[in-house]
């Protein structure tokens, strides 16, 4: 067994690390040296290729399209930090400055719950619709 | 004389490497269409030989340049190009390969054990009987493990030196010569099994 790994590792160098150029006839001939020649053959063989002619194409709109929604996304979560901590800070201070009025402020908003929540959900509705018109805009021209 | 003519022609793919990054970089979408183009069977023979489907190797590929388009600018040239892209796409049709675990496990169970055969099942050899030399050497490279088609395509069909399928694959030279050596002789072990059993019936 270990002397046919050796047989075996000997023909592989020949043959495929270009090692030991002295090629001796006593492996070059054998049927072992013949089947690694074919299999040597058929590995550097290319297989069948079968993607589309435009795949190259369709790739780069994919990628541009995957870009900008990453990019949106960072803009959208940059927004979401400044507003919250602005809301943060400007809450605190406006709950030390006038307490009296800041209560009032959050009645007010317990008492209007749905109508507040309804106008959040529309502005990011039309903010939904307005990013799909420009990106199907930017489908259109995506390769100029 | 080689030597000068082989190092011009490495300095000339780099240029231009480097040109085309910048030129994606700064903006140009049909220099990265041209990318593409330039790594595409690159990238889907790597895919290909690993997942062996052509209609989830075409996905793994479109994911594997997407990935490459977004961490384009995190490429520092201190690789070929075709080896950073080769990298990505071996690990995009290696996670791929994950979602099967049971193929993935397999194929580890496989390579540990170096005594395997490459058909322990009938059917296979049933199938190999009707076939010829050439698609017997290709249906069996489809029947060995991941690790084993991963090193022969990229070094025998992307020509691709150790030190870079190290690059690409995690594997040290030692393993890739190791995984060379075994996956080469099971393919001459079957084929040579195959060659003595059509002899037999012949006679």
């Amino acid at each position: 067994m270990k002397r046919d790994n050796n047989i075996d590792r000997k023909i592989q160098n020949i043959l495929f690390e270009k090692r030991n150029n002295v090629f001796d006839s006593k492996y070059q001939d054998s049927e072992d040296s013949e089947l690694y020649q074919i299999i040597g053959n058929e590995l550097s063989e290319e297989p069948q290729f079968s993607l589309d002619s435009n795949f190259a194409v369709d790739v780069t709109k994919k990628a541009i399209r995957r870009k900008k929604a990453g990019f949106a996304l960072k803009v959208l979560l940059t927004y979401a930090a400044i507003i919250s901590i602005l809301i943060l800070v400007g809450g605190t201070a406006f709950y030390f400055l006038a307490k009296d009025t800041f209560k009032d402020l959050l009645r007010l908003a317990a008492d209007y719950n749905l109508q507040i929540i309804f106008s959040v959900l529309l502005v990011l509705a039309i903010q939904l619709i307005d990013k799909i018109l420009v990106q199907k805009q930017s489908n259109v021209n995506v390769i100029d | 004389m080689q030597h000068f003519f082989s190092l011009n022609c490495l300095m000339g793919n780099m240029y231009a490497d480097r040109e085309l990054v910048d030129k994606i970089l700064r903006g140009n979408k049909q220099m990265f269409t041209l990318l593409v183009k330039q790594y595409e069977r690159l990238v889907y023979f790597i895919v290909f030989r690993i997942i062996g489907e052509e209609e989830r190797s075409k996905d793994v590929c479109q994911e594997a340049f997407v990935k490459v388009f977004l961490k384009l600018e995190d490429f520092n040239f201190k690789s070929k190009l075709s080896t950073w892209i080769a990298t990505i796409a071996y690990r995009e049709a290696l996670n791929q390969l994950k979602k099967n675990k049971y193929r993935l496990l397999e194929d580890e169970l496989k390579v540990e054990n170096e005594k395997f055969h490459l058909f322990e099942e009938g059917s296979a050899q049933e199938q190999l009987e009707k076939m010829e030399l050439k698609e017997q050497v290709h249906f069996l490279i489809g029947k060995l493990p991941h690790q084993y088609k991963t090193v022969l395509t990229l070094y025998h069909l992307n020509e691709f030196n150790y030190k870079e399928i190290y690059d690409i694959t995690g594997w040290p030279e030692g393993t890739v010569k190791n995984y060379l050596f075994r996956a080469r002789k099971l393919l001459k072990d079957a084929l040579k099994k195959k060659v003595r059993n059509f002899d037999v019936t012949m006679i």
